[in-house]
């Protein structure tokens, strides 16, 4: 039972961590109070876990076979990485983290699939496209609509904080049901727990995260997406939320904070102005790169030495 | 439900231009008295009228203010509303002062002026009768860029006619002391399109900010 713990543990630092990605904007410019946004986020990341988060299970589990054993250490080591990236200050995706991990314990048995592997890995770099594609397709689009409805500044205004919230909500429910296969699709594997179970505890861990930690990383997300106006803002979470629940559909977990950056770099392309930094892009590869390297050799080091 | 305060702050918005309305009317009809009947013993009250047209319209603002704190609008939109509120308030204000400083300098247009200062007047009260317009439009979606464009153009030939008086007024032989006197009036005068101009950068930039 203990080797749940892990799982727990990943799902709470997730939940802390990505519900900025959602709600940030909203809180900041307080259209939503904190409290209010992250009991919406624990609501719909629980919801979209059970109703939609099976497909990502599937994928994790075919990448390589798995032991309870083997199950907690992946798992472990995805969520220490993440705890690492998160005091070094640096973007986490525990997607990355968690691919890393179970690669680590497939080397180590000489066992992985790498036609799976290559479908996860195609799904990171297409998260960032997917979502600067849908921007520059869903901002004009809900744009001309609004244009077209002409509302004054309060109904404008009123408009766009239930945009962001519904977006918010809708990122929620695309978070839970994408990233739940992290948190506790092994389990499913090893039989340690049945799909619903593991929905049920992966969301419920996440929605912990987001209820009890997630405050300050909220703040620093908002404050940077804030920077963009209420309509861009709304149209970058959106955005983020309908590529992420399209890869939950198809069953691949992806970092919502490397969707949430393309939906940004979406806006600027619109714009014509520089809306992220060339920093923030050198961290997205090395969250591709290094996050699953990192988590690799944790996994691989832990496996040898405690399991094996 | 959801649009009821929002209704409510417009229709407030609307009764605070309205009485800014009624000040701007109580400002033409004294300013018409005082040049061409300076000595009416009844100026004193009109003028106090324009003063309370003005009081109540600040009062007005001031309740459109705590409202928009208290109740709407997230606080990028909260500012820009209550910047153009503010900013158009500074024209009843001006003319306020413009009548009292008739009355207490005891201000008198020379005959041959005075069409040309009402005139004056008026070109700088079209202005704000534009600006009004545009600022109310803000609020029940119209499109206000007819009404910006010609706020410019007033202003210009305000300023214009606002040169034109002061050269007149020096080349005239009219006493030095109200030569400076009569100079400062019609720069005053035109501070009233100046503001309206003010107010219409402000209400452009809410317009910008807003644009998709």
């Amino acid at each position: 039972m203990y080797r749940l713990l892990s799982g727990v543990f990943l799902g709470w630092s997730l939940g802390a961590n990505n519900s900025a990605n959602n709600f940030g904007t909203a809180v900041y410019s307080q259209k939503i109070r904190y409290r209010t946004a992250v009991i919406l986020c624990a609501v719909f990341v629980i919801v979209g876990a059970l109703l939609e988060g099976q497909a990502g299970m599937h994928t994790l589990g075919g990448l390589v076979e798995q032991t309870a054993d083997s199950a907690f250490a992946a798992t472990l080591a995805a969520a220490l990485t993440a705890t690492l990236m998160s005091v070094l200050k640096l973007p986490v995706s525990t997607s990355q983290a968690m691919v890393g991990a179970i690669i680590g314990i497939g080397i180590l048995r000489g066992e992985v699939n790498f036609s799976g592997l290559t479908k996860v890995v195609i799904a990171w770099v297409a998260t960032p496209v997917g979502t600067i594609i849908a921007t520059l397709i869903l901002y004009p689009l809900i744009g001309w609509f609004l244009r077209l409805l002409r509302f004054n500044i309060f109904t404008r205004d009123l408009v766009l904080k239930w945009g962001l919230i519904i977006a918010g909500c809708y990122g929620s429910y695309a978070l839970g049901a994408n990233n739940v296969a992290n948190v506790t699709g092994l389990y499913t594997q090893t039989g340690q727990l049945t799909v619903f179970q593991a929905t049920l505890l992966g969301g419920v861990s996440i929605a912990l995260g987001a209820l009890t930690y997630s405050r300050n990383v909220m703040i620093t997300v908002g404050k940077k997406l804030v920077s963009l106006d209420p309509f861009s803002a709304f149209i970058a979470v959106f955005s983020m939320a309908v590529i992420v629940h399209g890869f939950a559909i198809i069953g691949v977990p992806v970092s919502t904070s490397q969707g949430i950056v393309g939906s940004v770099l979406g806006i600027g392309i619109l714009k014509g102005v520089q809306t992220i930094k060339i920093r923030t892009l050198i961290m997205i590869l090395f969250g591709w790169i290094g996050t699953p390297s990192i988590a690799l050799v944790l996994a691989y080091l832990m496996f040898r030495f405690v399991y094996l | 439900m959801l649009w009821k305060k929002e209704k409510s702050i417009i229709d407030k918005i609307k009764t605070y231009l309205d009485q800014v309305d009624r000040c701007r009317n109580s400002f033409r009809e004294c300013i018409e008295k005082l040049i061409f009947d300076p000595e009416n013993k009844e100026n004193p009250a009109i003028v106090e009228e324009v003063h309370r047209s003005e009081s109540k319209a600040d009062d007005l603002r001031r309740t459109v203010e705590l409202q928009l704190y208290e109740r709407a609008l997230i606080p990028e939109s909260r500012g820009d509303v209550l910047g153009l509120l503010e900013t158009m308030d500074a024209i009843p204000g001006l003319f306020q002062s413009l009548c009292y400083q008739f009355l207490l300098e005891k201000i008198v247009i020379p005959d041959r002026f005075r069409e040309r200062y009402l005139h004056l007047v008026d070109l700088n009260l079209k202005s704000y009768d534009l600006v009004r317009e545009a600022v109310l439009g803000l609020f029940y979606n119209k499109d206000v860029k007819a009404q910006t464009d010609l706020v410019d153009a007033v202003e210009s030939d305000s300023d214009h006619a606002e040169r034109n008086l002061i050269r007149d007024i020096f080349s005239s032989k009219l006493d030095k002391a109200d030569k400076i006197l009569l100079k400062e009036i019609v720069i005053n005068t035109g501070d009233i399109s100046d503001q309206a101009e003010t107010v219409k950068d402000r209400l452009i930039l809410a317009i910008i900010k807003r644009k998709i």
